[in-house]
């Protein structure tokens, strides 16, 4: 069954390449406004030989790693915080809405003001992007805790580090990831805006550094390899994480998981 | 732990281990046939690709020594330390580093 919907997949991809090759005779327009799949593959080929192409997956996705790294260790530290402590919830709440709703593209120029081109303001602009959702699925995660396990621990003479090690991130968990695993894919995004703005390699850099040197070829390669990427980390990585733990635990049922 | 990712990661880094081990043995060769093998720096290099530079390449090698000269697919780099000239014949896009004799 599954190998089945693969094969359909497959061939709906190869449809697909086949009606855009045939398209560009018809089309008639410049290969700068619309390169061919062969167009395509060739510069993939030429950015490969050039040893351009792996430089910019590596440093693409050391930036990626690193940021959701950061985003994810301090979106759960402050989501503890907030979601155990209501007073720093008043104090801190509001502060956190009105950052959260302006998007990290609005931050990458103050931020390369402030550090310059590279890799501090990538991964910056990358952790802010992670931060909000692992903060509000842990917020979301420690408040549904039950309370009767908290006494129940507390009532045995557990202290607040065992409270929280022993009955809080253990319970929140189903909700810490499934925040990590959206952030992961925002951070994905930002990335590429990233890239565009603050660097100097990156598949994000790849991609305008292509348009703007009239090689519509290579920016398609990197929106290609984007995909492509983003297609290996979620079906290697995120959702067989998410299987093994949420769905495992009863959080969300298979079928679910395969919408 | 799921097995998938860990799968995936371990033929990752066996990939990567080949490429890395053939590129030191690659290396080697270059620096060999380029009459470089055991010199100290600094070093006067003579760097052929295997195409016409592009500007990725050119900051590349900016970063390794000082650049004096661009010829067709010949960069010429002076003051390159021993460790970068291996560095850069690492690299498969290089086809050939030698001794830049003036």
């Amino acid at each position: 069954m599954r190998r089945r919907a693969a094969l359909t997949g497959v061939l709906g991809l190869i449809a697909l390449l086949a009606a855009w090759q045939i398209s560009v005779p018809l089309v008639g327009l410049e290969p700068y406004y619309y390169p061919s799949p062969h167009d395509v593959a060739l510069a993939f080929w030429d950015l490969l030989r050039k040893g351009i192409l792996p430089v910019d997956i590596a440093d693409s996705l050391g930036r990626y790693g690193l940021g959701v790294a950061t985003g994810t260790v301090l979106g759960v530290a402050m989501g503890l915080l907030i979601g155990l402590n209501r007073a720093v919830d008043r104090m801190l709440g509001p502060l956190i809405n009105f950052l959260f709703a302006i998007v990290e593209v609005a931050w990458i120029p103050i931020f390369v003001i402030w550090w310059g081109y590279g890799l501090k303001t990538i991964l910056v602009a990358l952790s802010y992007v992670v931060f909000f959702p692992v903060l509000y699925n842990t917020i979301l995660g420690v408040r549904m805790v039950p309370q009767v396990l908290v006494h129940a621990v507390r009532s045995l003479g557990a202290g607040p580090r065992q409270v929280i090690t022993e009955v809080v991130l253990p319970a929140a968990l189903p909700n810490i990831i499934t925040g990590f695993r959206v952030g992961a894919g925002f951070a994905f995004r930002g990335l590429v805006f990233a890239e565009v703005i603050a660097a100097k390699t990156g598949v994000g850099y790849l991609i305008f550094a292509g348009a703007s040197d009239h090689q519509t070829d290579r920016t398609i390669v990197g929106m290609v390899v984007m995909g492509a990427m983003w297609l290996l980390i979620d079906t290697m990585y995120l959702k067989p994480f998410e299987r093994a733990t949420v769905e495992r635990w009863g959080q969300v049922t298979a079928a679910e998981m395969r919408e | 732990m799921p097995r998938r990712p860990l799968v995936f990661t371990a033929l990752g880094l066996a990939l990567w281990g080949a490429f890395v081990a053939w590129s030191d043995w690659s290396g080697a060769e270059k620096l060999k046939q380029g009459g470089l093998e055991g010199r100290n720096g600094p070093l006067a290099l003579v760097v052929t690709l295997n195409f016409a530079p592009e500007a990725f390449h050119l900051t590349r090698l900016q970063q390794a020594g000082r650049m004096l000269g661009v010829q067709g697919r010949t960069v010429r780099l002076a003051d390159v330390s021993a460790a970068d000239a291996r560095a850069l014949a690492r690299e498969y896009w290089i086809g050939s580093v030698r001794r830049d004799v003036p």
